[in-house]
């Protein structure tokens, strides 16, 4: 019951944010915080003795109707299992990275509609009914439209309909997935259900008809597949990040894209037992391809904000191999597969946020973000540019910082299912490597551009904002038993293909 | 109980940030806090050492995630490597508080450099290969930083990056390695923490019985790339010498003295790894180890940069380490001790060597071409002095402490041969010892005798002598570090080495220096009388470009493979994009046509209307019939 107070909370809370005027940055602000605070504590006290599976489960009927033998059930249903509760955390953290670097004189629709897709995602990763769940995952997606569609840069209006068109086809099929389920579960048990507890359950889907199956599994891959994106649908997200907003682009690549990662990881590899094992390959193979393919797309980019979209979906790459690698593997190297894709879906959100956040505050003294328009930067802006420099690395996967932990336990667990075809991770982040210090050497390094004037560096509040960003990041990267506890607990119960 | 030792990495990591804030507002003070901060660090390595006197190992341990954990694990090679390191990272630091007296960075550069002898420390003595693996990360981090310490140079902005970048290579190699030991170790039963380091050295055996000695070489090889860029061996050491663009202070601490050995450390650190696995795994280890000994030698007689000559000598004398690690695989475990015994030796006589280069390059206003000096000797007798102890160590003329060390790696060799009947890892080793000396003397003769070629040369001079202690101390030391050979072999390796080669073998390395002394001064001699002139020489012409093998790294495999894929792989996905665009504005195309059906006369619609609903009161009344 806890985790329905607090959705509701969190809805009033969203929905008086709209009516704050200008005192909105700091209400919406104050009111996450606080709801982050109680969630933490909460978790605290309800993982400590957590040994896997879901737990918290609540359950609200919402209308239920039974006649001759046929029941049609609407529950409200929540639960939180070792991933989601991470996955709550993170979305909460990332919500107030993204209202911190709101611009204050942004109205209070603004941060609104930030607060929204904050919303969307914790409800997202709470409920444990489809028909919810699909109603969040729509609540994630109109608000993105609009921060993108209304307050972003250039050419919004054409990049906001594409971003939503491209993620909405992969809803729709999402939706179509769901209904086909619920309804041969209708015709086999005379009961009209979306709980995703009932559909998502190995021994209702092993003797479904193969076709009907196999669509229903497309259905979610490819809505999955785009939200994470993985290498042929990825391309709602580099534009995207190019016009939104800062705070739009770290709750989209924040946000949006551990969405995928949860369908994949938290809906869907419960019952990908049932996947045939060349759907495996396949995915593994879109996941090396992703790898090498956005380092390389990257390395290309002149525009610096670009260049870290398409690293954060080369980033997220690693779920999809953890996903299909974890399929194929056993015993221990497949919990730590799965656990690291799972930590990797988390902490790729702190990384990103701190990269945007930390080019952000150059591009606000700079007015650009071109590479070659910076140079030199590191002479008038040191904090500024160490804060940049060790977003960069951070995205690289150093060790200390957030992302070397997952990267590390997919790359060393895939070995176990595709050998030394991991040399193509490897080659992929070599590459990574490349472009970021490459980018460094040319923003930061070298010579002071002069054309760019006199910069001032960070002041004291902008100071801390990203200090507060690096140290979570490093947080994520030293100690991450607490987090990781809790996923391998989590990813120790889920069988593979083998 | 949480042990003690772990502040020997914790004590340095303090004076990472204090560092930092006391050299911004007290500009003066930079660098003392972390001088004490090193020495309380040593005080307490030596602690352990008396503590390991009888004792075998330190070890302690938690988790760090799923069955990973991290820890100290201190036995007799890590209590040496520990010291090395604290004692010269101390010297060093001492040292860059005169040499960087003038910089107005000075606190960034404390604070760096704290955190890189944190990481130093923490790799030598942790107790998991993660845990080693994410302080070698930070080792090499730092080394990008302080190389790019003057970013405002393009040369070290790009060298830094090719620092990271070639290192990088291997650390991913290094990556993979670990995966193939874990994926095939964590199944076996009653493995707790498959890449703990003192499980992994002490069930080498088993280990090599359960996953196969072939399966366990390409661990091995894989984990040996990772030393490859480390420790710059052949194919990899390209970016060492270009490292040399960074604070000569850093050169001594982190490119030559410590982070270079951290690869032959961890050869030596997995060494029963190695040995139980296939025997081409030590192999290789030997060739390659051998191969740069005598490659980088060559390469260092044609450099006119006196640093670079340090940065080749270094990477010829790290291939001196591997190699005696290897012939460990044939001779026994007594080959690693000879490594880490050169591996201190070598620490010790190449600091000494670079702060010396430091001190004349002070004086010289960084003018770092030895054909524009000459003469210094008069102008700096006791850096002259301090630069010939260092030379002569380096150069293993007895009795100084390089005589011992490299002599026994070179008798060592020649165990090899007489055991496995392959000399060729003696050979190259031996006219390695030609071009060491050559090289050095080269460099010395040039920097010291005649007459100043330059006006920066002719106002050279000595600074004061306090500033000059640590070199001092480390000159001392390399002249009597020989005496403790014996000791210091028994105390990593129990079981006594016994193996003595006839004379001629102890006798030719001399001699072989001595010649290379001789070659040195010849080459001095026409260099200084421009008697031949060797610049049109093939053989000059291919030396003098490295073999062509940075210029086949930088510019083939980057600018031509690795800048046009991207460039090939990018702009399609513009195209693409586009292409999506366009499908999207056909779709809608589309739309527009079925606009027509719209005529927003409400007839239509409600003709429409009943006609639907007619056809979907049909089709349940179908249902209905079938059921």
């Amino acid at each position: 019951m806890i985790l329905i107070g607090f959705l509701m909370a969190f809805l009033i809370v969203t929905i008086l944010s709209f009516f704050t005027g200008k005192y909105a940055k700091q209400f919406s602000l104050i009111s996450v915080f606080i709801l982050t605070v109680i969630f933490v504590i909460y978790s605290f006290l309800r993982f400590a003795t957590y040994t896997g599976g879901i737990i918290s489960k609540s359950n609200i009927l919402l209308s239920s109707f039974t006649a001759k033998g046929i029941s049609i059930q609407i529950n409200f249903s929540t639960g939180l299992t070792g991933f989601t509760d991470a996955l709550v955390i993170m979305a909460l953290m990332v919500t107030i990275f993204a209202l911190l670097i709101g611009e204050k004189s942004n109205d209070d629709t603004f941060f609104g509609l930030l607060i929204s897709v904050g919303f969307g995602l914790v409800g997202l990763f709470m409920v444990r009914n489809f028909l919810f769940f699909y109603i969040f995952w729509e609540v994630v997606l109109v608000p993105m439209f609009f921060v993108i569609g209304k307050y972003g840069s250039y050419n919004k209006d054409k990049i906001s309909i594409k971003f939503f068109i491209y993620t909405h086809v992969g809803s729709l099929f999402l939706l179509l997935s769901i209904f086909t389920l619920s309804t041969y579960y209708f015709i086999k048990y005379g009961i009209f259900t979306f709980q995703i507890s009932d559909l998502m359950n190995l021994a209702f889907l092993t003797p479904l008809p193969k076709s009907a199956l196999y669509f229903s599994f497309f259905g979610f891959l490819l809505a999955f597949l785009i939200k994470l994106p993985t290498f042929p649908l990825h391309e709602w997200l580099p534009n995207a990040h190019y016009t939104a907003p800062y705070s739009g682009s770290i709750l989209l690549s924040g946000g949006l894209l551990s969405m995928g990662g949860y369908g994949l990881l938290g809906i869907l590899y419960p019952v990908a037992s049932l996947f045939p094992v060349a759907l495996a390959y396949f995915l593994i193979a879109l996941g090396l391809v992703s790898v090498v393919y956005f380092a390389f797309t990257s390395m290309f980019q002149k525009n610096l904000k670009r260049m870290i979209a398409y690293s954060s979906a080369g980033e997220m790459a690693f779920v999809t191999i953890a996903f299909g690698t974890s399929l194929l593997s056993t015993g221990y190297v497949r919990t730590l597969d799965l656990s690291g894709g799972m930590y990797q879906t988390i902490a790729h959100a702190f990384v990103t946020s701190l990269a945007f956040s930390s080019l952000y505050f150059i591009y606000k003294r700079t007015h650009t973000i071109q590479v070659y328009g910076l140079g030199g930067l590191y002479h008038r802006t040191p904090v500024a540019s160490s804060f940049f420099l060790a977003a960069l690395l951070a995205s690289l996967g150093l060790p200390t910082l957030a992302g070397f932990i997952g990267e590390f336990s997919v790359t060393i667990a895939s070995y176990q299912s595709i050998g030394l075809l991991t040399l193509l991770i490897v080659f992929g982040l070599i590459v990574t490597a490349a472009y970021f210090i490459w980018a460094a050497q040319r923003s930061l390094f070298g010579f002071y551009n002069e054309s760019l004037g006199k910069l001032k560096d960070l002041d004291r509040a902008e100071f801390l904002i990203l200090f507060l960003m690096l140290m979570s990041s490093i947080f994520i990267g030293i100690y991450p038993t607490l987090i990781f506890r809790l996923l391998s607990l989590y990813a120790s119960h889920m069988g593979g293909l083998i | 109980m949480v042990s003690i030792y772990y502040l020997i990495f914790i004590l340095p990591l303090i004076a990472f940030p204090v560092e930092y804030l006391i050299g911004h507002y007290k500009r003066r003070y930079a660098g003392i806090f972390s001088s004490i901060m090193i020495l309380l660090s040593l005080i307490i390595v030596i602690d352990g050492y008396l503590y390991l006197l009888h004792h075998a190992y330190i070890y302690s341990h938690y988790t760090w995630f799923y069955n990973i954990d991290f820890g100290i694990y201190i036995d007799h090679l890590t209590v040496i490597m520990a010291m090395m390191v604290s004692f010269i990272s101390l010297m060093i630091n001492l040292f860059a508080m005169f040499y960087m007296k003038n910089d107005p960075r000075r606190n960034i550069y404390f604070a760096e450099t704290s955190l890189f002898i944190t990481a130093m420390l923490g790799l030598v003595i942790s107790s998991n290969l993660v845990l080693f693996f994410l302080f070698w990360e930070i080792v090499g981090l730092c080394s990008y930083l302080l190389i790019g310490f003057w970013f405002f140079k393009p040369n070290a902005a790009s060298a830094a990056k090719k620092a990271f970048l070639v290192t990088r290579v291997g650390d991913l190699l290094f990556i993979i390695g670990m995966g193939v030991l874990y994926t095939k170790l964590v199944n076996i039963k009653g493995i707790t923490s498959p890449l703990s380091i003192p499980y992994l050295i002490n069930n080498a055996h088993a280990i090599s019985t359960a996953i196969g000695p072939s399966t366990l070489a390409l661990a091995t090889l894989l984990i040996f790339g990772g030393a490859v860029a480390k420790s710059a061996q052949f194919p990899l050491h390209v970016w060492i010498p270009d490292a040399m663009e960074g604070p000569t202070t850093v050169s001594a601490l982190i490119h030559a003295a410590t982070m270079v050995t951290a690869g032959v450390y961890l050869v030596a650190r997995l060494f029963p790894l190695f040995e139980y696995a296939s025997a081409y795994s030590l192999y290789v280890v030997t060739f390659i180890g051998a191969f740069t000994a005598i490659y980088a030698g060559i390469l260092g007689l044609v450099m006119n940069d006196i640093k670079r000559i340090l940065a080749y000598s270094t990477i010829s004398q790290l291939g001196y380490m591997m190699a005696s690690i290897g012939i460990a695989g044939i001779i026994g475990y007594s080959g690693v001790s000879f490594a880490m015994y050169h591996l201190v030796v070598h620490a010790v006589f190449k600091a000494l060597l670079f702060m010396a280069a430091a001190v004349i390059l002070l004086s010289l206003l960084e003018l770092r071409n030895i054909k524009d000096m000459g003469g210094l000797f008069k102008k700096m007798p006791v850096t002259a002095i301090l630069m010939l102890i260092g030379a002569i160590t380096l150069a293993a003329i007895p009795p100084t402490a390089g005589y011992f060390s490299k002599g026994q790696i070179i008798s060592g060799a020649y165990e090899y041969y007489t055991m496995s009947g392959n000399i060729i890892p003696w050979l190259l080793l031996i006219f390695g010892e030609i071009f060491t000396a050559a090289y050095v003397f080269r460099m010395y003769f040039l920097v010291f005798l005649g007459k100043p070629r330059s006006e920066l040369a002719e106002k050279a001079k000595d600074p004061k002598l306090i500033y000059l202690t640590p070199l001092i101390v480390l000159a001392f030391l390399s002249l009597t570090l020989g005496m403790i050979q014996k000791p210091f072999y028994k105390f990593i390796d129990p079981s006594v080495y016994t193996y003595t080669p006839p004379l001629f073998i102890d006798i030719i390395p001399v001699i072989f220096s001595f010649t290379g002394i001789g070659i040195a001064y010849v080459i001095y001699y026409y260099t200084v009388n421009n008697k031949i002139d060797i610049h049109k020489n093939i053989v000059y012409r291919v030396v003098k470009n490295k073999f062509y093998l940075d210029t086949l790294y930088t510019d083939y495999v980057a600018e031509r493979i690795i800048l046009p894929l991207s460039y090939i792989i990018g702009s399609n996905d513009r195209k693409y994009d586009n292409a999506v665009d366009e499908g999207g504005m056909e779709f809608s195309k589309f739309g527009t046509l079925l606009r027509k059906i719209e005529t927003g006369s409400i007839e239509y619609y409600v003709t429409f209307l009943i006609i639907g609903m007619t056809v979907l009161f049909i089709i349940i009344e179908l249902l209905e019939v079938i059921k």
